[in-house]
């Protein structure tokens, strides 16, 4: 029996699909862009001593062409994507995209979309995967498995009501000062915030290593998570692809975007075509079984352009989902005149969950406190000239933190993915539900009351609502399930249109919770390829 | 070449004492240089923008109330773009960046002191800084030599 998989994309349902099938014998051919970003400098500093030993710290920071400064008018996001990640998010000549209410990001990057993430590790619960075609029992294995591989931090509190506890939990990383502070108070007003606002706290699960793992070193708190971990603590799937080139079975094809795949007349995909980034004619590589893994829309860009190119037909896959998150900064008149850490972890530690009357549409909240960050996002954002608020800035920079409110979304046959009449150019179209500013309203007075009986306010106009898109949480074009037309898949991730073709990324997802869906992108993908490869 | 323009050079020493309370290095005016000659997002949006920017040559205190001022009425100014410029530089740059990112523990009796301080010199450069401000982006609009 031929014993080969053609896989797209190497992002992190690509490299757990891929680790999964070559464990169980199998050859892998991971085609895939394959951008690289460049070694972190100075491995062992901590953020503020690579400021005194970059011979060039603004062009490190601030990037060659300022494109790190955030300025008025620049989206009132708090913070930018940092030079050093600029590589994630570069897409090869001539791509481009239509967007119409949502502005979704493309990597081409080896380890994709994931390598500016920042590490929440969050399993679906039995209620969200109602719509999936298995259960929590199914997947927990996968989970823990995933766990293993990564190293994902956490611990059983609060929060486990709406996160399960699955298998390999490495012990929470050290808290700050700030995030301690928040848990304390916490706990002691615990009792009134679970039963007045159905509210709970506890610490987020995070891919960040508190103690060794294989060749892996935990977290030295060097405050540089944003920037690039240094040491390798925090997970991004190009730790996995590098473990996957050291596989004999494995064949790592980069440089090529995959345009489209070729189908005979019984159904069954032939061939991936790709064209070479550096220029070139396309070219065809013969699949026996083809997956993609390359994130929901390039997936789905894939698959609307072959149907094209085989039928003529111009394809609408519906149903595409995001999460919404909404920013709230505070501030904690608590934390007043402590010092700021110059050790830390610069991501969030702390995650607040808030109950639904439908458990499915809980809303998922990270915490993160102000350690390590460049500041002029927040100092401009004062309503005072600079250099007053560059002094207030300073004297509560212990004192401030930012909620990142993430809420759930569900399929609807408005929001749809097609290509262009003309071109093969991918247009996004998307609206969000009639309900949501009302929803929104709701959830964000919750979350300001439980702030505030924690100490902490919500200063006036500081809120702001991510673009969709933002998130870069995108899900649900081709649907999972038990039954379905062509464009849905089997609970295996097969394409029911196809006989050889496989989806191993969120393209499958039926729904999206309020959670990052990451850990279950890449436990979902080890799922899929131990269900479609057999023992 | 803009490279050469002094009048780039006085802003960037003004900012920089105004925001760091030090003169500018060479490498700050230098990348203050750069990010000019590299990227367009520097370049004045209205006349009054460009007068603005004149006028904060003739110092910190100028520029504090002119900043106070663009801050509500011109906020996608050239003025505010330049000033945040050089916040980025200094706070990614030694010695600056300490001043403005090391905070030591403090009583916070004296923290809010402080807080109240800074705030009251914010809210009066506001008012000082519109009294001055204000009506010469009246009088420039009714003169149609500002949008």
């Amino acid at each position: 029996m031929n014993r080969r998989v053609t896989v797209v994309g190497s992002g992190p349902s690509g490299v757990h699909f891929a680790l999964t099938a070559i464990r169980k014998g199998y050859e892998v051919t991971m085609v895939d862009v394959g951008r690289r970003g460049e070694a972190a400098p100075f491995p062992g500093a901590r953020f503020d001593q690579l400021k005194e030993l970059l011979p060039d710290p603004v062009g490190y920071f601030l990037g060659r062409q300022f494109e790190g400064l955030v300025l008025p008018g620049g989206g009132k996001e708090y913070y930018g994507v940092p030079p050093s990640k600029n590589y994630v998010f570069e897409t090869p000549p001539g791509f481009s995209y239509v967007g119409d209410g949502m502005e979704p990001l493309f990597s081409f990057a080896r380890g994709g979309l994931a390598e500016a993430w920042t590490a929440g590790c969050y399993p679906f619960n039995q209620a969200e995967l109602e719509g999936f075609p298995f259960t929590y029992g199914d997947i927990e294995p996968w989970y823990t498995e995933i766990s293993r591989r990564i190293g994902v931090t956490g611990e059983a509190d609060d929060l486990a009501r709406f996160m399960p506890v699955h298998g390999h939990l490495q012990a929470p990383l050290a808290l700050d000062p700030h995030s301690a502070l928040l848990l304390e108070r916490y706990r002691r007003r615990k009792e009134v915030i679970n039963r007045t606002y159905g509210a709970y706290f506890g610490r987020t699960r995070v891919a960040t290593l508190s103690a060794k793992l294989g060749d892996r070193e935990p977290c030295s708190y060097l405050g540089r998570c944003l920037w690039g971990c240094p040491a390798g603590a925090l997970y991004t799937p190009s730790q996995t692809l590098r473990e996957l080139e050291r596989e004999p079975g494995f064949r790592y094809l980069d440089g090529i975007e995959a345009l489209h795949f070729k189908v005979n007349g019984e159904g069954r995909v032939t061939a991936l075509v790709g064209r070479p980034i550096e220029g070139g004619p396309p070219s065809e590589l013969p699949v026996e079984r083809l997956v993609l893994a390359a994130g929901t829309l390039a997936s789905a860009t894939i698959v609307l352009r072959s149907v094209r190119v085989a039928t003529g037909e111009d394809l609408q896959l519906t149903g595409v989902m995001d999460n919404r998150q909404v920013l709230l900064p505070f501030f904690n008149a608590g934390m007043l005149g402590r010092a700021v850490p110059v050790s830390s972890y610069q991501y969030h530690l702390v995650g607040m969950g808030i109950a639904a009357a439908d458990p499915a549409e809980y809303v998922h909240c990270q915490i993160t406190t102000l350690k390590t960050a460049l500041t002029h996002p927040i100092i401009q954002s004062l309503p005072l000239d600079l250099a007053s608020s560059a002094a207030i800035a300073r004297a509560t920079r212990s004192a401030l933190g930012i909620v990142n409110v993430n809420f759930h979304d569900r399929r609807r046959e408005g929001n749809v993915l097609s290509l262009d009449q003309h071109t093969s150019q991918l247009r996004v179209r998307y609206a969000p539900p009639a309900d949501e500013p009302a929803r929104l309203k709701r959830a964000l007075t919750t979350v300001r009351k439980v702030l505030f009986r924690l100490g902490c306010i919500v200063p006036p106009g500081m809120q702001h609502v991510r673009p969709m898109g933002a998130s870069v949480h995108y899900a649900g074009v081709l649907p999972t399930g038990t039954s379905g037309g062509p464009w849905t898949t089997t609970p295996e991730g097969r394409c029911r249109a196809f006989s050889n073709l496989w989806l191993a990324d969120g393209s499958t997802f039926p729904f999206l919770p309020a959670k990052n869906l990451t850990f279950t992108l890449m436990a979902n993908a080890a799922r899929v390829a131990d269900r479609m490869l057999g023992a | 070449m803009k490279a050469a323009d002094p009048g780039l050079e006085r802003e960037c020493q003004v900012f920089t004492r105004l925001l760091g309370g030090a003169s500018a290095t060479r490498y700050v005016v230098g990348k203050y240089l750069e990010a000019h000659r590299v990227s367009g997002r520097f370049e004045a949006t209205s006349r009054f923008d460009r007068w603005l920017l004149v006028a904060v040559r003739g110092g910190t205190p100028v520029a504090r109330l002119a900043d106070a001022y663009a801050r509500h009425f011109v906020p996608g100014s050239s003025l505010r773009s330049k000033m945040i410029l050089v916040l980025g530089i200094m706070e990614t740059t030694p010695p600056y960046h300490r001043s403005m990112t090391e905070v030591p523990a403090r009583l916070p009796a004296l923290v809010w002191s402080g807080l109240i301080l800074h705030a009251s010199a914010g809210v009066l450069s506001l008012i000082a800084g519109t009294a001055i401000f204000g009506p010469v982006q009246l009088l420039a609009r009714l003169l149609g030599k500002a949008p």
